[in-house]
């Protein structure tokens, strides 16, 4: 936990600030208020936005506007939050879904970035493999998935193989790309300084590559989403993309609302994790 | 008879490329001699910077020979040559995620020399001389274009190169910073006794800086004609700039690549 705590930094962010202030001048305080006045009511509008579509949701199905068998509500989605909870079926369905999607979710940017690396070091290989890699890529991974299943069996692993299918090509060509857009004339500067090939790329490739990585793992927070809930779709018999599916075939749209909502905070949780290592590494 | 430092012998060169073959160079024969400041222009695409290629040993030509130190490149080894030559682009090309030291001793690193005191100790002191001390932790981003430039200057310097290179390094700095940053690295290399050849567009710059300027014809480039110029008693490139004689030496070269150009 306390890594955690240092790792955001908060303590040493906020007495950075105090020590900063004492250096400007009036106008500069005025500004930087100013600024934070906008930023608070940036937030506050985003929270009324939030805030006014549950009110609303509450609101028109309790007056009848709107049939809460169709569209749930708040307050029905609590009590379904509540009894799954007091069951511990929410905990596990969560987990599991989480589980399968960060694993997912870094094994396919390691094994993509990792097939990028081979390609840019090879560029034989690359144009060897450059039409395969072009139609894996427009080849909706969906449609992969019988076979997965029987290669595979129907469980957490196949879903697993699902998701790192939906990133690791995409993965693979956006890193590429970035390896190879590097300035030629930076190449040749470290040519000229005797460079060896590995020393290119650790030292020039890869750090220049940063921004595109992060991109890249931003991309992948909600590919990566997407790959699990569609593989729980086709196979499982538990998790969150479970719950939907099963909560539309019986006709439990409390079930399939209150699944969703929780997949929206898990995918923002995770791509304001993802966010914080950026800012992270812009430092 | 000062020392001859490279020597290109009937340098010709010739690319490949799937859309057929370019002789880029053709009969190059020059000489450069030791703490000598060249120059050399010529019309775009005419070969310039493919004889710098040839000369740090990134290209090896299609016949003839290049001597450095008086030996001959293709029998030395292509690492001591590395090491004689330092290489300035047009753009500084420092990176941005290294500070301003990393950045300067990133050839000392490169070769495994970082144990080396005693080049360790001339990046610190190039940094300090030329005004860039305090910036050592800084990122690239934080400095000016013309600070940037004598950064990647004197990451050039820093191992030690008998022979500097420079491709255009001013054409992507505004006019005002150029003449200032023309001034300084003119200093910093007559200081630091180099020799050096400069590519440049700008027939002024090569007369303001250079001992010699070479001039090379349209593609096939080859040497058209070798003009001394003669502005000793001007100390800085500024001056000279400003002198008279560097018009009619800007005239005498302006006229050979309009000839040329009316050939076309
Ligand atoms: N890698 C390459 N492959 C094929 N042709 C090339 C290559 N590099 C240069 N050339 C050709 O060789 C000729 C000389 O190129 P070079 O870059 O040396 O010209 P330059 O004098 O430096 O031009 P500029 O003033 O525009 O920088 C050009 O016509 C160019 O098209
Ligand atoms: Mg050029």
């Amino acid at each position: 936990m306390k890594k955690i705590l240092k790792f955001f930094n908060f303590k040493e962010k906020i007495r950075k600030k105090k020590q900063i202030k004492l250096n400007y001048s009036k106008e500069h305080l005025k500004f930087l208020k100013k600024n934070k006045t906008n930023k608070l009511i940036t937030h506050s509008i985003r929270i009324l936005i939030l805030v006014a579509i549950f009110g609303f949701w509450e609101l028109f199905t309790r007056v009848g506007i709107l049939d809460p068998f169709f569209v749930s509500s708040p307050s029905r989605m609590i009590e379904t939050i509540k009894s799954l909870n007091s069951t511990g079926e929410l905990f596990t369905h969560i987990s599991i879904t989480l589980y399968e999607t960060v694993i997912g979710f870094v094994l396919a940017t390691g094994i993509g970035y990792l097939f990028a690396v081979l390609l840019w070091w090879s560029e034989k290989l690359r144009n060897v493999l450059d039409p395969y890699i072009v139609v894996l890529n427009s080849l909706p991974k969906i449609a992969l998935g019988p076979i997965i299943i029987i290669w595979v069996g129907a469980g957490t692993k196949a879903i697993i193989v699902m998701c790192i299918l939906i990133c690791v090509i995409i993965t693979t060509l956006s890193i590429l790309g970035s390896f190879l857009s590097c300035d030629k004339d930076k190449i040749l500067l470290m040519k000229s300084m005797n460079a060896r090939k590995h020393q290119i790329f650790f030292k020039l490739i890869i750090p220049n590559s940063m921004p595109d990585f992060i991109s890249v793992l931003k991309i992948n927070v909600g590919m990566s989403w997407v790959g699990t809930i569609m593989g729980e779709y086709l196979v499982s018999k538990a998790g969150l993309g479970y719950l939907i599916v099963y909560g539309g075939t019986v006709f439990k749209l409390d079930l399939v609302m209150t699944s969703t909502v929780i997949l929206c905070f898990l995918a923002g949780l995770m791509y304001f994790i993802v966010s914080r290592i950026e800012a992270h590494f812009k430092k | 008879m000062k020392k001859e430092i490279l020597k290109f012998e009937n340098i010709n060169l010739i690319y490949h490329t799937n859309q057929g073959e370019t002789l880029a160079l053709k009969d190059v024969n020059f000489s450069v001699y030791d703490g000598e400041f060249i120059a050399i222009v010529g019309p775009s695409g005419c070969g310039k910077t493919t004889i710098l290629s040839l000369i740090s040993g990134i290209l090896t030509p299609t016949s003839g020979k290049i001597y450095i130190d008086g030996e001959e490149t293709r029998k030395a080894q292509k690492k001591n040559l590395n090491s004689n030559i330092g290489y300035m682009f047009q753009k500084d090309h420092l990176f941005e995620w290294r500070n301003i030291w990393k950045n300067v001793t990133l050839g000392i690193e490169l070769q495994k020399k970082k144990k080396d005191e005693n080049l360790l100790k001339t990046a610190d002191n190039l940094l300090n001389k030329y005004g860039l001390s305090q910036f050592k932790n800084s990122k690239p981003s934080e400095l000016s274009g013309g600070m940037r430039q004598r950064a990647a200057l004197i990451r050039t310097l820093a191992l030690n190169p008998k022979l500097l290179l420079l491709d255009e390094p001013f054409s992507a700095l505004d006019f005002q910073t150029r003449l200032n940053v023309c001034d300084n690295v003119y200093e910093i290399i007559k200081n630091e006794k180099k020799t050096a050849i400069l590519v440049t567009h700008d027939i002024s710059e090569a007369v303001s800086l250079a001992d010699r300027v070479i001039i090379l014809s349209t593609r096939p480039g080859t040497v058209k004609k070798e003009v001394e110029i003669h502005l000793e008693k001007y100390k800085t490139p500024l001056k000279k700039r400003e002198s008279k004689e560097s018009h009619d030496y800007f005239d005498e070269i302006w006229k050979e690549l309009v000839i040329y150009d009316k050939k076309e």
